[in-house]
């Protein structure tokens, strides 16, 4: 396609130029193993901590959240081993990793500063969860995962008039409908 | 009087090379040679004009003991391709002719 010539006129340089700017759009790195992970970890901690909450008498049901810490390690092993593999990084991988994360630190400091002052901020963390969520599916085109946005800011509306031992079961429902199903989704579509 | 093109951008392989790495982040090689179509010599070479003049930042890497070449657009580089973007509508543009 690209001779070595040193000089061509100015519409083959345009014609150049575009050429190259279609040919790296739609270029994203694979998110579905993040979804489908977090979306199975934070629905099982939240359903195991409401059924602590309402079928059993132990006094330390938050304790279910530690399942988390080795989500995190899989998922920073698993981004630094497809930063290794991928060809290609976009500036879109690299914002949309960047929501996530701050998303991420947002969410952190919420659940330890909850703790701190004794409040629970679930509502609040399922309309956090939309934004990244929304984010994602309207960058990467991908409609299951618009719809969980809206799952989890409808999901975050309602919880703010339930009682706290709901949010955990609403959480749940959440996170499947808007991390779980769409992550499966975008695997099935990746293959 | 037209704004002068830079000789170094204004060549199909480089200009196609700078023009793909402007629109990511970073890319490899093998990404480069597949979306521009050049063989892997021309673009070498290419590749190592553009490093020299500071356009674009190389590093190698390996995965799964193959060698890997990861090219990024510096800021040097990022000027510069705008620098020539905007002369070549000069170009395009006669009634910006001065």
């Amino acid at each position: 396609m690209h001779s070595n010539q040193e000089s061509f006129d100015q519409k083959e340089s345009l014609a150049v130029i575009s050429g190259m700017i279609k040919q790296t759009q739609g270029l994203m790195q694979e998110s579905a193993f993040y979804f489908i992970l977090w979306g199975s970890v934070i629905a099982l901690a939240n359903l195991a901590h409401y059924c602590l909450l309402v079928y059993s008498s132990y006094s330390h049901p938050y304790m279910v959240w530690l399942i988390t810490i080795p989500a995190w390690l899989a998922s920073m092993l698993y981004g630094r081993k497809q930063s290794r593999e991928a060809l290609v990084t976009t500036h879109l991988d690299k914002i949309i990793t960047v929501v996530w994360l701050s998303f991420g630190i947002s969410i952190f400091l919420l659940i330890i500063l909850g703790q701190v002052i004794n409040t629970h901020f679930n509502p609040v963390i399922m309309l956090m969860a939309a934004i990244p969520t929304f984010i994602s599916g309207f960058t990467i085109k991908e409609k299951s995962l618009t719809f969980g946005a809206v799952l989890f800011w409808l999901a975050g509306s309602i919880a703010f008039f339930t009682d706290t031992t709901v949010h955990y079961l609403i959480a749940a429902v959440a996170t499947i409908g808007g991390f779980l199903i769409p992550g499966i989704i975008l695997a099935k579509k990746r293959k | 009087m037209f704004k002068d093109l830079d000789p170094l951008l204004h060549a199909q392989l480089r200009l196609a090379i700078m023009s793909l790495l402007m629109n990511v982040e970073s890319a490899e090689f093998t990404f480069i040679k597949e979306k521009t179509g050049a063989t892997s010599g021309n673009l070498s070479v290419q590749i190592t004009k553009l490093k020299d003049a500071d356009y674009i930042n190389v590093t190698k890497r390996f995965h799964n003991n193959y060698p890997q070449t990861i090219c990024k657009v510096t800021e040097t580089g990022k000027k510069a391709f705008i620098k020539y973007v905007n002369a070549l509508e000069s170009y395009l543009r006669p009634g910006d002719k001065d």
